[in-house]
């Protein structure tokens, strides 16, 4: 599932990512990488873009960004 | 004192490189770099206010030594143009002989393994870091224990020294490990470790920098990594593409992507390094709780315009009663000057030019200073950095960018910082249409002459019950340039050509109450740079003015209606009488070239000297008051007011800008373009204002 799947406040563990791959370095260098958990904190309306929080940081990412980025769900 | 004594003892440490700070966005550097040197640049709570480099010094025991402060960046792989500062910075210390002494790695304690992965970039590079643990109070207070001994152990760092920059505590201990090191400089950086497989893989590139260069072994690692990475050389080798090749297919081969080695690798060290308890995601903060809220679907967008109307509404109800207190001061400073001096030439200049220019520019600076504390205030406690998430649907349609939103709405105290910050936008495509249209944005210059005209010709009454029919009217002009500003984004982002796909990554740095100190220096600085431009620039010309207005004398003294400045502005009014201008406003559509709010100088000095300098008169009075002489009909109507408002929202008028403008596109098209684009624009809707108004009715 893809961390646009999560609910609000529920909490995932990134399977993989995603898209570009000079994108996805960025990511990595940002802390998103498989195995660590993330947050769905919110969405903004009309698929603008999604709030995550990533070990203590928040950061937002564009919602086809986000997409790519895979999860399970964090019992 | 042990300290001190210890200070004192060391040995000379002039002569020696500077120190640099480096660090990701919003870690905290520039706190840092103002507590060591005792400056006072602009510190924020937004990723991304630092987009150049600074420099200023240090006294540590009896010696000086320069700091360098340089934009916040994630990585020495950089994306948007103040990162690609940090990387040009730290190659050009490569390439030549002067390389910092030390690095001061800037990180953010309850952020620590992100933070850290900056500081592992940087131990590969052969100079001594030393980690200043930044926010300490934040970290205290989440309870994280960091145990910086066995981390400065582990890393191989030169020392790790917990402070906060904030609060300015551990800058003490911090200065003394700097003067430690640079003491005793031992390189004892810890070796990123390479799995022995990805070595052999990118065995190819590693031959490649054994030949390119004469490089330590940490450093040659690093950048063979980097070339796999990146597809770019570094150093002063230039990579060759089949050893590129090779050593990309090995990694394919053996299941790793080549484009994302370099990270991987350096999570993958660090996993190793920084203690597990660091790692674990939080309970929900007090920062989620208050964005489920301020960014909320619905509730945000009302939220930020509600913030919006309301600092517009308090720019004109808060600053009456300071502005009627610099108007009487000036007033009865001008009647005293006038009263005490004897007639003379001199004593004319003084009053109608200097006081009289003057003093009407700087009845604004209640509004300005109103103005700017707001903008501090959003930007300061983390608000500005959602707004830009909030907008970055609405932007990506018009061809911006979220971080675009920053920039522009910079662009109402002052179009220059505003383009300056447009650094941050990574694609240059987006940077671009962002300063192309910025300047449509209504700065602070503008203010004056939008308070004249309102304060003069719209009626104080209120509307609804809440809302000042005068802010409203404001509010309007304000919305007029934004909402432009928005549409020609669509059509310039039609014709600059991409070089690449943009991308969002935008941190939210936690909400922070504000530090008042902070943002009244902000205040402070922008407000004297007002005062100080009235106090040079508009002189000046009210000097120039107040001689081109009261010469040539006739027999009976000097009459305006036969002055230079008449026969300028007469020569003028074919051009602008469609518009509903006279020759006085054309004098100073002339003069604001030098700066906007020198419209409202050259009318103040112009009335002055036509009011024959016995008093300073009432700018506004004289407005309302001045007839034309063979129809006895008042010269300024609302509309005329109207018309001439909306020339200022569009017109170009800022030389300043326009050098900025050169110099962040690095081409003069750009300017140029903007000047024709600009003024033609502030022609056109100023005829259609005035001349459709005519047709409806209103004289």
């Amino acid at each position: 599932m893809s961390i646009l799947d999560l609910l609000p406040s529920q909490t995932g563990i990134i399977v993989s990512l995603g898209g570009a791959p000079e994108f996805q370095a960025r990511l990595i260098e940002m802390g998103f990488r498989a195995g660590i958990k993330v947050r769905l904190v919110q969405k903004m309306p009309f698929q603008g873009p999604v709030q995550l929080r990533i070990q203590n940081g928040m950061i937002s990412l564009r919602y086809a960004d986000a997409s790519k980025i895979k999860v399970e769900i964090h019992e | 004192m042990l300290l001190r004594l210890k200070l004192k003892s060391m040995n000379n440490l002039s002569g020696i490189g500077a120190i640099a700070l480096i660090g990701n966005p919003n870690s905290g550097k520039t706190a840092l770099f103002n507590a060591l040197t005792g400056l006072n640049h602009k510190v924020s709570n937004y990723p991304g206010v630092t987009v150049e480099r600074k420099t200023g010094s240090c006294t540590i025991g009896d010696d000086t030594i320069e700091i360098i402060d340089l934009p916040g960046t994630y990585s020495l792989v950089p994306e948007s143009q103040d990162e690609v500062i940090v990387a040009m910075e730290v190659d050009s210390w490569l390439e030549s002989d002067h390389a910092p002494a030390c690095i001061i790695s800037v990180v953010d304690a309850t952020n620590l393994e992100r933070n850290l992965y900056l500081t592992s970039q940087l131990l590969d590079l052969g100079i001594p870091v030393i980690v200043a643990l930044n926010m300490m109070d934040l970290a205290r207070n989440k309870s994280l224990a960091i145990d910086a001994e066995k981390l400065n152990s582990t890393l191989g760092t030169a020392a790790i020294v917990p402070i906060s920059a904030r609060y300015r505590e551990g800058i003490k201990q911090l200065k003394y490990q700097v003067a430690q090191t640079i003491r005793h400089p031992v390189d004892q950086a810890a070796l990123l470790t390479i799995p022995d497989p990805v070595k052999e893989a990118i065995g190819p590139m590693i031959k490649e920098y054994k030949k390119g260069g004469n490089y330590t072994d940490a450093l040659l690692h690093s950048y063979a990594i980097r070339s796999v990475t990146t597809g770019q050389g570094y150093g002063n080798t230039t990579i060759n593409g089949s050893s590129l090749e090779s050593s990309r297919a090995n990694l394919r081969s053996i299941g790793f992507p080549p484009e994302t080695l370099e990270p991987t690798l350096r999570y993958h060290w660090l996993d190793q390094v920084v203690p597990a308890a660091e790692i674990h995601i939080e309970t929900q903060t007090r920062s989620e709780k208050i964005d489920k809220v301020l960014i909320h679907k619905w509730i945000g967008p009302i939220v930020f315009v509600g913030l919006l109307t309301f600092i517009f509404q308090a720019i004109f109800s808060w600053s009456t009663i300071p502005m009627d207190w610099i108007d009487s001061g000036i007033a009865s400073f001008g009647n005293w000057v006038a009263s005490t001096l004897p007639a003379s030439v001199l004593k004319d200049l003084l009053v109608e030019g200097i006081i009289g220019g003057a003093g009407a520019v700087l009845i604004f600076l209640p509004q300005i200073i109103i103005l700017i504390f707001f903008l501090s205030l959003l930007e300061d406690t983390g608000y500005m950095a959602r707004v830009a998430i909030m907008m970055d649907k609405i932007m990506v349609k018009v061809g911006l960018h979220g971080r675009s939103v920053l920039p522009l709405m910079s662009g109402y105290a002052c179009a220059i910082p505003g383009i300056m910050a447009t650094r941050t936008i990574d694609s240059w495509k987006e940077r671009l249409v962002t300063i192309l249209v910025l300047p449509l944005m209504s700065c602070s210059a503008r203010l004056p002459v939008y308070a004249l005209m309102i304060g003069a010709f719209i009626p104080q009454v209120t509307i609804w019950g809440i809302f000042g029919l005068q802010g409203l009217t404001l509010v309007v002009m304000y919305f007029l340039g934004t909402i432009t500003a928005l549409i020609l984004s669509i059509f310039f982002s039609r014709w600059v050509k991409e070089e690449r796909k943009s991308s969002f990554v935008m941190e939210l740095p936690p909400y922070r109450v504000p530090v008042m100190k902070s943002i009244f220096r902000q205040v402070y600085t922008r407000g004297k740079l007002f005062v100080m431009d009235a106090g040079k620039i508009i002189m000046a010309i009210s000097i120039v003015l107040w001689f081109l207005a009261s010469f040539p004398e006739t027999e009976k003294g000097s009459d305006i209606q036969r002055s230079y400045a008449a026969k300028i502005g007469h020569a003028m009014e074919p051009l602008i009488k469609p518009l509903g201008f006279d020759w006085k406003i054309g004098i100073g559509l002339v003069t604001s070239f030098a700066a906007r709010e020198v419209m409202v100088s050259t009318l103040a000095t112009i009335y002055n000297v036509e009011g024959g300098g016995e008093n300073v008169v009432s700018i506004t009075e004289s407005l309302k008051n001045d007839l034309n002489p063979e129809t006895g009909e008042p010269n300024y109507t609302p509309l005329v007011a109207f018309s001439l408002m909306v020339f200022y929202v569009y017109a170009a008028q800022c030389m300043a800008t326009f050098a900025i403008v050169k110099r962040e596109t690095n081409s003069w098209k750009w300017p140029v373009f903007m000047v024709f684009y600009m003024t033609g624009l502030a022609y056109l809707a100023s005829l259609i204002v005035y001349q459709g108004g005519l047709i409806l009715g209103y004289a």
